[in-house]
């Protein structure tokens, strides 16, 4: 392989990128997703496995991956963790019940090597609903204020 | 059947649609199965292509071959010209794996008009979950086609046509053919020939396909007018133009 071709290499792998959506099972992943690409959003199922999406404009490329959130899946979101510019952990903000398992995955998420230049996005999702924790209070649950995302290149916003 | 094996590479270099099968039907070892695949106007939603295990192709005896146990790999497609002058499409892939996990899972797929290559797709799936149920979907736009190259692609039915390649790591597990047939709209119709077809149905969803019983089989599958792949080949393409739609 000559240098130019590596350079092309390069370059191609610049105008692709990778956003990586995950969090526990109906949260509201695959929702998110379809809302922003004007869907219909009635009839979502649990991702039992991927769902990608890859988006092409012009000569760029951005392709997002929707991985199910499902107790038995997680074990292999590790697969899945190459090359992500950005991660987007999405958070039931009603599910209470749920929330140190929440804080705990993304805990363990973040000390994954291979994720440890992504930019994160959290969203505190189902603000509509009643009895939905306010995106303070999701930010203290997850231990947002912890060492671990002091380095960390990150954001949490409300969503419903 | 060549001896020697197929590796992605050797498939990239194609300049032409392959005589025969590059591997035999028994190489998906891995219960890949192809649950549906739709097309749509990204813009208005409208599907202009379905098949699924709830919608699917007729068989065509004509040229189907009940003997022929390749013929379960071979598919033709009928499609709107629309799928060559919209500006922006999708395509949805669902598919299921088996009880083994697969690592770096692959698809080439070469498209031709005769023995012309005009479009190359490559996307690697890399990881499937064990007994998982996944989708692709890609939006594309489509650069503008030499209006000579789009006549004569409808003007003669199924002579356009695609070789798809699955690989399994470096292995070759599913090699699939697709030949194209486009439809011209009547312009003084009422409306699309798809929209009778299918309706303001949206995607045909993984969900309907799972469950539903009978129907296509794995060769429902080979993606359309290609996926739209991360990486569309340059230069050589009649469809890669610097410029498109945008």
């Amino acid at each position: 392989m000559g240098f130019l071709s590596i350079v092309r290499k390069l370059r191609e792998k610049e105008k692709e990128m990778k956003l990586l959506i995950i969090g526990l099972d109906n949260a509201g992943k695959t929702t998110i997703i379809r809302r922003f690409n004007g869907e219909p959003i009635d009839t979502i199922a649990p991702t039992l496995g991927f769902d990608i999406k890859t988006l092409q404009h012009k000569q760029y490329t951005l392709n997002i991956w929707d991985i199910g959130g499902q107790q038995t899946i997680r074990t292999y979101w590790r697969n899945y963790f190459e090359v992500t510019d950005g991660l987007v952990w999405v958070v039931d903000s009603a599910d209470r019940w749920r929330l140190d398992t929440c804080r705990d995955e993304l805990k363990d998420l973040l000390q994954e090597e291979q994720l440890g230049g992504a930019s994160l996005l959290i969203f505190a999702n189902k603000q509509d609903l009643p009895d939905a924790l306010s995106v303070d209070q999701i930010a203290e649950h997850l231990d947002l204020g912890a060492p671990q995302f002091k380095k960390r290149h990150y954001c949490i916003k409300a969503w419903s | 059947m060549p001896s020697a094996r197929v590796i992605p590479e050797d498939v990239l270099d194609l300049k032409a649609p392959t005589k025969k099968f590059l591997c035999p039907l028994t190489a998906n070892e891995y219960g890949i199965e192809f649950l549906s695949f739709v097309i749509q106007d990204y813009r208005s939603k409208k599907t202009i292509f379905e098949v699924s295990r709830d919608r699917p192709l007729p068989i065509d005896f004509s040229t189907h071959d009940a003997l022929d146990p390749d013929s379960l790999r071979k598919i033709n497609y009928e499609l709107s010209e629309d799928f060559l002058m919209l500006p922006q499409i999708s395509t949805t892939l669902v598919f299921s794996v088996g009880q083994e996990p697969l690592k770096d899972f692959r698809m080439i797929e070469r498209h031709y008009f005769r023995d012309r290559l005009i479009k190359s797709y490559d996307f690697s799936f890399g990881f499937c979950i064990p007994g998982s149920t996944n989708t692709w979907e890609a939006v594309y736009a489509l650069p503008p086609m030499d209006p000579d190259l789009v006549k004569d692609m409808i003007d003669h039915p199924y002579e356009t046509s695609s070789d798809s390649f699955y690989f399994v790591g470096d292995k070759l597990i599913m090699h699939n053919k697709a030949f194209y047939k486009y439809v011209r709209e009547d312009a003084s119709a009422q409306c699309k020939s798809y929209e009778a077809k299918y309706g303001s149905s949206s995607k045909g969803e993984a969900k309907g396909a799972k469950n539903a019983s009978g129907g296509a089989k794995a060769e429902a599958k080979t993606s359309g007018g290609g996926a739209g792949g991360a990486k569309a080949e340059g230069k050589s393409d009649a469809w890669s133009k610097e410029t498109d739609y945008f």
